[in-house]
């Protein structure tokens, strides 16, 4: 229909416009401000002697975490795809366990795995093993550790994904064809899965370029990153200018590798699209797939089952163990962190109830993560309602822009939203923050739905036409009632991303709106709090309980049941 | 665009009783996606009479279901007109349009049961609650799932499903009925029988069915009349019989039951009737002649006739026989080079054919057609 191509603009221009203004327009406010002064905060800027190396610091940074990510990633998504149902379940639900929760507790768990009287130490030195504490954190390898754990998830993910996509067939036919497990999988199954690779580790590196909570927690002195840079200028020197000139440069540089995967992979990927297959491979072709004597030890390594799954169990393990740590430690009875717990209470939980500072961030966090989900969910439903009729050069322009704040550094937006919102003396206000927020969810909101609108048959909503309902009317009765599932899980992670979010809440939240994170991320720059510990349990368990509530709605509304069934 | 005829009141609303069946007309609709690409439908021209049941069959790309979402209104026409009972419908959105429309896959809403799928139209129609219960009831028991209405589509079998589809397009007692490859997900056995029962329902409802199918057969077993369809333009509309007696294109006679296409030799007009010779056998037939280029003539392996060698006819010699059940197919290999099928029914008394014997073949030339 002519008017459906319409429709299709119409709705993806107010979800672009939204984004203009809550998320473009701040940092643009930025570039302004940076060419102050004849853009002295350039010149400075290329003439300080720090900049270049904390940039190459941050790539080389992040490509290790990429790295590490990959290598702990690659076997686990492996296993994943060929475990039974069950198992497989179990290894994806470990394996996003992590993502469904804070950064800011994930970072903690670390700060109290890691600390010089942190529990690995504590129980390195009860054992006996070591006299003196080992330096696990404030250093490289503290932040290393930390942000591998972050980046697994994705990581898995998306490289379980994209090798779903593979023809298991092929893999069969090789052997068949005479190739022994490990032949077959260093011949074809790897090569297969390339795309997946490149895909998943240009975005896990194109995040990591923006890390900033972690190293800053867990790092030491010489693991700065760029965001660190920036936050430096405001916080020490309070030179906006500045912050504002290596905000658009560093923003030039992720727009570029923004690009550069825009380019190469394509973002159909996130929408439901195939991962494009591509060239041929050196792997396949290499000597390591023949019969050589000498490479037969490293092939049969290969073909272990036990090795593989030894190594699985062991990045699962590593998967949980913050967890399990916290928990313990939050009812610990003793005023300092302390490894075996010797006494159980509840103390630090009655002691958050107690406190006005507490209960007053919780309540910020609820309002604030609840308006910036249903805007991000409102939006999201548009931009995915119009992204699906307006295709071609115009669409993927117009999805790159939409998922590009959950690419992009927040450390950028965050200087953005924090001059924007000063200016239109929004400063200390709860509807900045969500508004701010809003736009950090919106990416996952428009992933999720629009993958969910792709894989509803469009017969659906013609048949409804045909049978007399208006578009409304369709819309209403059919597509929403379909969408019931993705919409609460888009709700739920959009709910979470503001819930969690720290470094815009480190800007715009003043006293009256400090918001959780917010909280924690004060005390974790100091010492390690048990009282910390029980925040985080709780932040744990609301995120967990949202999550539960939306299964079980899936669950237990019968029509969603079915469909869930059906597919 | 804007409604520019038909009363959206009147087409959007069933009649008490069963609404009177509308003729469908398709003047010189043309689909063009980009400017300088092919029309996907050309100058498309079409008419079905009230009560008609009409297929229009093509292979796959041939524009045929583009043609039926166009008249559906989920495709705009580039140009031309579509008229449902005279009026124009062009400009007019779907849900205005009063067609019941049988998907491929049956598009069943999942997520609301077999009854509520039925009543949806009603409910879109704003039918007062009262008499849905009754209208869908009697859908039910029309398609044969009386009983199956609390059922979600999930819980049914293929065919059930498709039978829920069907009630659902001719709950609302719509005039016309599209129908787009409705049987394509179903296995054999269970196609033959519902092509039965659409037919049977057809007749019931004395509906007007536009049904798009690229399944022969299916159209020749249920139309009243057969519309082919080829890189976008109709080749021939007719009644099974005569489309497959008088093919009016060599893509029509191949397109259409099993034809072998013989190189002839020599051909002449004579009256309105063609002279034709193929090596030293020659006889009189009809057909519309070559479009372009060569001329062939069009024979159905059954009305080939395989006699001893040496007699009136082509010479040549059996090459592989295949026994199809109430038939055997016999591959010949002519003197001139071409091969030929021969279909023989199977009767107890003869036995197959032998291989690598020599044969002449021959044919009734009434049955033969120049193309």
């Amino acid at each position: 229909m002519t008017g459906q191509r319409n429709i299709g603009t119409t709705l993806l221009g107010i979800s672009i416009g939204f984004l203009i203004l809550l998320y473009v327009l701040p940092i643009s406010n930025l570039a302004l401000l940076s060419l102050a002064e004849g853009g002295r905060a350039y010149r400075e800027f290329f003439a300080m002697e720090a900049s270049i190396p904390i940039l190459v610091n941050t790539f080389l940074f992040s490509a290790e975490v990429t790295f590490f990510s990959l290598v702990l990633g690659y076997p686990v998504a492996c296993v994943a795809l060929t475990a039974s149902p069950r198992w497989r379940a179990v290894i994806l639900l470990i394996s996003t366990v992590p993502l469904w929760t804070s950064l800011l507790v994930r970072t903690y768990a670390w700060l109290a795995l890691l600390g010089r009287n942190g529990v690995i130490n504590q129980t390195l030195q009860s054992v006996g093993l070591i006299d003196s504490p080992l330096d696990l954190s404030r250093n490289s390898f503290g932040a290393m550790v930390s942000s591998v754990y972050i980046m697994l998830p994705l990581m898995v993910l998306t490289l379980y994904a994209a090798m779903r996509q593979i023809d298991m067939n092929t893999i069969k036919a090789a052997r068949t064809l005479g190739a022994r497990r490990s032949q077959a999988f260093l011949a074809v199954f790897v090569p297969l899965s390339k795309p997946g690779i490149v895909s998943a580790c240009l975005l896990v590196f194109i995040i990591s370029l923006g890390f900033f909570v972690t190293p800053a927690l867990l790092g030491g002195p010489s693991d700065r990153t760029f965001s660190m840079l920036i936050a430096q200028q405001i916080n020490r020197l309070a030179d906006f200018a500045a912050a504002s000139a290596q905000s658009i440069f560093f923003l030039g540089i992720s727009i570029a590798m923004l690009l550069v995967f825009a380019g190469t992979i394509g973002f159909d990927q996130f929408i439901g699209g195939r991962l494009r297959q591509q060239g041929r491979s050196w792997l396949a072709a290499s000597p390591l797939v023949d019969h050589l004597p000498l490479l037969a030890p490293l092939l049969r390594i290969l073909e272990s089952r036990l090795l593989w799954n030894l190594v699985v169990g062991l990045v699962l393990l590593w998967l949980l163990s913050p967890f399990l740590v916290i928990i313990q430690l939050s009812l610990s009875a003793a005023d300092y962190l302390q490894f075996p717990v010797q006494e159980w209470s509840l103390r630090w939980y009655e002691e958050l109830v107690a406190t006005r500072q507490w209960r007053a961030a919780g309540l910020n966090s609820l309002v604030v993560a609840a308006i910036a989900s249903a805007l991000a969910l409102g939006i999201g439903l548009t931009a995915a309602l119009g992204l699906r009729e307006v295709r071609g050069s115009v669409g993927r322009f117009a999805l790159v822009i939409l998922l590009a704040p959950a690419l992009l550094p927040s450390m950028i937006y965050s200087i953005g939203a924090y001059l924007a919102a000063a200016k239109l003396g929004w400063a200390d206000s709860r509807t900045a923050l969500a508004l701010a927020h809003s736009t950090l969810g919106l990416p996952f909101v428009i992933i999720i739905l629009t993958t969910a609108l792709g894989s509803l048959d469009p017969n659906l909503e013609r048949a409804a036409r045909s049978l007399g309902a208006g578009r409304w009317a369709s819309l209403r009765f059919v597509t929403v009632p379909l969408l019931l599932p993705a919409l609460i899980s888009a709700a739920i992670i959009a709910f979470q991303t503001s819930f969690d979010e720290v470094v815009v809440s480190l800007f715009l939240s003043g006293v009256r709106t400090r918001t959780i994170p917010r909280l924690m991320w004060q005390s974790a720059t100091m010492e390690v709090d048990p009282a910390v510990m029980a925040v985080a349990v709780v932040v744990l368990a609301t995120v967990l309980i949202a999550a539960l509530l939306g299964y079980l709605a899936v669950r237990l509304v019968p029509g969603m049941r079915r469909q869930a069934a059906a597919r | 665009m804007k409604p520019q005829s038909a009363p959206r009141q009147d087409a959007a609303r069933p009649a008490s009783s069963a609404a009177p069946a509308a003729g469908l007309e398709l003047l010189g609709v043309t689909k063009r996606y980009e400017p300088l690409a092919p029309p996907v439908v050309d100058d498309l021209s079409l008419a079905v009479k009230p009560g008609e049941f009409t297929a229009l069959l093509g292979p796959s790309g041939s524009g045929k279901t583009t043609a039926l979402m166009m008249v559906a209104g989920f495709v705009a026409a580039t140009s031309g007109d579509i008229r449902i009972g005279g009026h124009s419908i062009a400009g007019l959105p779907p849900e205005s349009r009063n067609i019941g429309v049988v998907f491929q896959n049956y598009a069943l809403f999942p997520h609301m049961t077999v009854r509520e799928n039925i009543a949806f139209p009603l409910r879109m129609h704003r039918i007062p609650k009262a008499r849905r219960q009754a209208m869908v009831e009697r859908a039910l028991d029309l398609v044969g799932l009386g009983g199956f209405g609390a059922r979600f589509p999930s819980q049914l079998s293929g065919g059930q499903q498709q039978r829920v589809a069907l009630a659902r397009a001719i709950v609302f007692e719509p005039p016309l009925l599209l129908m787009d490859e409705p049987l394509g997900a179903l296995d054999k056995q269970l196609r033959e029988q519902m092509q039965y029962e659409i037919r049977r329902l057809h007749k019931e409802l004395k509906s007007t069915v536009l049904y798009v199918t690229h399944d022969q057969r299916e159209a020749l077993t249920m139309a009243d009349n057969v519309a082919l369809m080829r890189s976008g333009r109709l080749e021939q509309v007719a009644s099974p019989a005569d489309i497959y007696a008088n093919p009016a294109s060599r893509f029509v006679a191949s397109f259409i039951g099993d034809c072998n296409l013989l190189n002839v030799g020599a051909f002449v007009r004579s009256g309105d009737r063609w002279r034709v010779t193929i090596g030293d056998y020659a006889g009189d037939c009809g057909g519309p002649g070559p479009a372009e280029g060569a001329a062939a003539l069009a024979v159905r392996p059954s009305h080939l006739v395989l006699g001893p060698a040496g007699g009136a006819g082509l010479q040549g010699r059996i090459k592989d026989v295949v026994f199809a059940g109430e038939s055997f197919d016999c591959q010949v290999a002519l003197e001139d080079g071409q091969t030929v099928w021969v279909r023989r029914a199977a009767t107890p008394l003869e036995g197959a054919p032998a291989p690598g014997s020599g044969v002449t073949v021959s044919w009734m030339w009434e049955a033969a057609r120049l193309v």
